[in-house]
């Protein structure tokens, strides 16, 4: 897939935390473009760095803490410039937000309802009574079973996997034209990880969503993403289109990402890590 | 599979700084504590070395100088058996101060043992526990205190032994809740699968996790306990009249204040005023690093 | 037949709960109801399971740290809710467990030596030098360097706080591993190496593990057994080969459905 201008530019990003000998390097010269429509994947493991990048689009690094050089552009827009003014006009309205902990996007005092409505009628300038339409519409079109009740409950009412959806429906209600999901899974059991990535994907069919998913969970990128960024200790090492990077990873150590995950199943088409994957079940079981 | 062994290395370099020393750093740069650090250091110093300095011996009458105005002499003037009041403050100082230091650990003791006791226990004796507590805490101290007092011959332990009765109760809630809280902790699961005694459990998990709240009790605690001791002694109920505490001497005063010795209130109630100022201070600073909500950008 | 080294018996576990915040209505959760397992030595069974199913309510419960409402733990053919405290401590020597949060199973202020060796000091007076000894060869075990044992918990990644975990279980030699979702708070490659891990061990001591989890994929690499648990009962039960190539439970079917649509089998 060519892209012509792309949603989200990001540019020789370095992100260091503390100065002097404290001073650690969490990203270095990352560069990535996201398309309109586009789905990227970054995947790598914890303390490579890659929620700091989450956090370095999303404004929300602590300029006290931290130094970031480089550029991110989104829509031709440099948001490193960025004010707290527009960064609230922003944040939520045109880039949306999905968190590993699904009760962290709920307020626990009011109702999911209220909360929605609270964020269409800021964002959006709509009545009362257009928000709550939206709010409803958004809330079914994740496939929220009954969404005007889920409306009026509150987000420990639910289990994780309907509250993680429900945020989803929250993010997608202000019609983001991208959505950034940090470990959007990492909190869910299987049955509900399944349940959020199945939405997740019609979601950005439906809507023409671009997305940046990070996870150290190779399935749930592979499942989602057009393209996947390999992240290790702050440094992109492989880049490419899905099926390409994993039936044909160039790096030692995507191979080894790819290969040591525990599945039920083995990669259907990759001919390469097969034999490796059944070398390592062996091992285990020896 | 190189690449996969740095499972080791996963945490980033920046969590691993020394917690302990950030956190003793932002302690004493805390402008709370800038002012009641050194506040305490200096009464402490006193405390220890200033009847040693003196002239005077703080029992020592000079009927020559009878309620003798503030001088070169006598800094703070002199009282109505000429003895010299700077003497009797820093005399006074470690009465009192030993006083509320001993009675708030007696108070610690207590109210942790009670905590602990409520807070691992079963859910019943925890709410008989507590609703005990609660009647306790609302009957008011002083009223307390002034019975016990009423009784007996006034005596140092005696002081000691009332006040450290009188406020423990806080002492034994933040216990109690802190193990509640605790209690539900992994690592506590862990320690009773792997056998450990009640008395294990709270020596070695639930006390060193609960040190830092209690830590801020404690040094509040021993202001309080200042204030209570000089209440006692100023009504004439705390340590035996012979001995200078600052609540004595503030009684004292009171009763020359007539005859125009205002150094005989001022002196003594600006030195409880400092300590327990101090004293507070400190436990602010303490209370704003111990309580991670307000430890924003650490 | 000698007797199974643990033993459930229909076991069962109500939770009452207000129903609604004002609606006042009560109603009863069987977080778990009637179910039954035995493990034998060496056995290394896994049991699934949404989040929600009881799962942990029963590892709870077998561990002692939970009472069942009704039915009954045997561990070596002694019951453990019905022993004194002091007998049951004993028997924590044969049954140790590994939680599923490895940054709360470890006290923050403890060094990682004193955790390793807390279990076994409980039954053991030991001096400084056979601690350092044990808490060495515990590490090695778990392959972490012996550099570690001066370490806090928040100097450790999450990978490394769960070996440690893992360390302190074995330090008192059991017969029997409890994994409380030991691996689900871990990265992907992480999980496969603690697994690995887990793998080695068991077949070193002759562990009996019972390993819990949502995750079919992470029990099929360790378990020989599984058992399916759904909405606090067991709804299947078999060899784990021949029940995932052959689930006929729906609710199996199900699991099996949601970890084969996250590989991308059968798009």
């Amino acid at each position: 897939m060519t892209v012509k201008t792309p949603l989200l530019s990001i540019n020789e990003l370095s992100v260091t935390y503390g100065s002097g000998t404290d001073a650690v390097k969490a990203v270095r010269n990352l560069s990535c473009d996201i398309g309109c429509a586009e789905v990227v994947g970054l995947v790598g493991e914890s303390g490579s760095g890659k929620s700091t990048v989450a956090q370095a689009i999303l404004g929300l690094l602590d300029s006290d803490n931290s130094a970031i050089s480089g550029r991110i552009e989104f829509s031709a827009d440099n948001v490193l410039a960025y004010d707290s003014a527009q960064w609230r006009a922003v944040r939520g309205s045109r880039i949306g937000m999905l968190f590993q902990s699904p009760e962290s996007s709920f307020n626990p005092v009011t109702t999911i309802g209220e909360q929605m409505l609270e964020s269409l009628c800021w964002h959006k300038a709509l009545s009362k009574a257009q928000a709550k339409t939206a709010a409803i519409k958004a809330l079914s079109d994740v496939g929220m079973p009954r969404p005007d009740e889920v409306f009026h409950h509150y987000a420990f009412e639910l289990s994780g996997g309907m509250c993680q959806r429900a945020a989803l429906a929250l993010a997608m209600s202000l019609q983001p034209s991208l959505l950034l999901a940090d470990e959007p899974t990492a909190s869910l059991d299987v049955v509900a990880q399944a349940e959020l990535v199945r939405w997740m994907g019609r979601v950005q069919k439906q809507r023409q969503l671009a997305m940046l998913v990070i996870s150290h969970d190779l399935n749930l990128i592979a499942r989602l993403a057009d393209r996947i960024l390999v992240m290790y200790q702050g440094e992109i090492l492989e880049q490419g289109p899905t099926r390409s990077v994993l039936e044909n990873p160039q790096h030692d150590y995507t191979r080894a990402l790819i290969n040591a995950v525990p599945r039920l199943t083995k990669y259907p088409s990759i001919s390469a890590g097969e034999s490796l994957y059944q070398a390592n079940t062996e091992e285990v079981q020896s | 599979m190189d690449a996969l062994s740095t499972d080791k290395g996963q945490v980033p370099e920046y969590f691993r700084y020394h917690q302990k020393t950030a956190l003793l750093r932002t302690f004493l740069r805390h402008p709370m504590t800038r002012v009641g650090l050194p506040g305490l250091l200096i009464i402490a110093i006193a405390a220890v070395l200033g009847p040693l300095l003196v002239p005077y011996g703080a029992d020592e009458p000079d009927l020559a100088a009878i309620f003798a105005v503030p001088s070169w002499s006598h800094w703070l003037g002199t009282d109505q058996l000429g003895r010299d009041l700077l003497a009797r403050l820093l005399e006074g100082a470690q009465v009192s101060l030993s006083v509320a230091i001993i009675a708030t650990l007696f108070a610690t003791v207590l109210g942790c043992l009670y905590g602990f006791v409520a807070g691992m226990g079963p859910v019943w004796l925890d709410r008989i526990m507590m609703q005990f507590l609660d009647t306790l805490l609302s009957i008011p101290v002083l009223l307390l205190v002034i019975v016990a007092q009423a009784f007996g011959e006034s005596s140092v332990l005696k002081v000691i032994a009332v006040i450290g009765l009188a406020s423990w109760m806080g002492t034994a809630r933040l216990m109690r809740t802190e193990c509640r809280r605790l209690m539900a902790a992994d690592y506590i699961s862990a320690a009773l699968v792997g056998g450990a005694s009640q008395f294990r459990l709270a020596i070695t998990h639930l006390l060193p996790n609960a040190a830092a709240p209690l830590l801020v009790v404690v040094t509040v605690g021993v202001g309080q306990a200042v204030l209570i001791e000089s209440t006692l002694s100023f009504l004439n109920l705390g340590v035996p009249s012979t001995l200078p505490s600052w609540g004595n001497l503030l009684g004292n005063g009171m009763s020359s204040l007539l005859g125009g010795a205002w150094w005989m209130v001022l002196f003594p109630g600006l030195m409880i005023v400092f300590t327990v100022a101090s004293i507070n201070l400190v436990g602010d600073g303490l209370r704003d690093i111990v309580d991670p909500k307000r430890r924003a950008g650490l | 037949m000698s007797t199974p080294l643990l033993n459930v018996e229909a076991v069962s576990r109500v939770y009452h709960s207000l129903g609604g915040m004002f609606s006042g209505k009560r109603h009863n959760v069987r977080a778990v109801n009637q179910v039954s397992l035995s493990l034998a030595e060496g056995d290394v069974v896994g049991l699934v399971g949404e989040s929600g199913s009881g799962k942990s309510t029963l590892a709870r419960m077998i561990i002692g740290l939970e009472q069942p409402d009704s039915g009954q733990v045997l561990l070596k053919g002694a019951n453990i809710h019905a022993c004194r405290a002091q007998q049951l401590r004993r028997m924590r020597q044969t049954m140790q467990m590994v939680f599923q949060n490895p940054y709360t199973a470890l006290n923050p202020l403890q060094r990682i030596d004193a955790a390793i060796v807390e279990p076994l000091v409980n039954f053991k007076s030991l001096s400084q030098k056979e601690r350092t000894t044990v808490a060495v060869r515990a590490l090695e075990d778990v392959g972490l360097p012996a550099r570690l044992l001066h370490a806090y918990p928040h100097q450790l990644s999450g990978g490394e706080r769960q070996r440690v975990c893992i360390a302190r279980a074995l330090s008192v030699q059991p017969k029997l591993l409890l994994c409380d979702e030991a691996v689900s708070a871990l990265d992907k490659t992480v999980q496969a190496q603690v697994l690995t891990l887990l793998r080695q061990l068991q077949q070193r001591y002759k562990l009996a593990i019972l390993f819990i989890s949502h995750d079919l994929a992470a029990v099929n690499q360790l378990c020989d057994k599984l058992l399916v648990m759904r909405q606090g009962e067991i709804v299947e039960r078999g060899n784990c080969q021949t029940l995932l190539s052959n689930a006929t439970h729906p609710y199996t079917q199900k699991l099996l459905a949601a970890n084969h649509y996250l590989e991308g089998v059968g798009q």
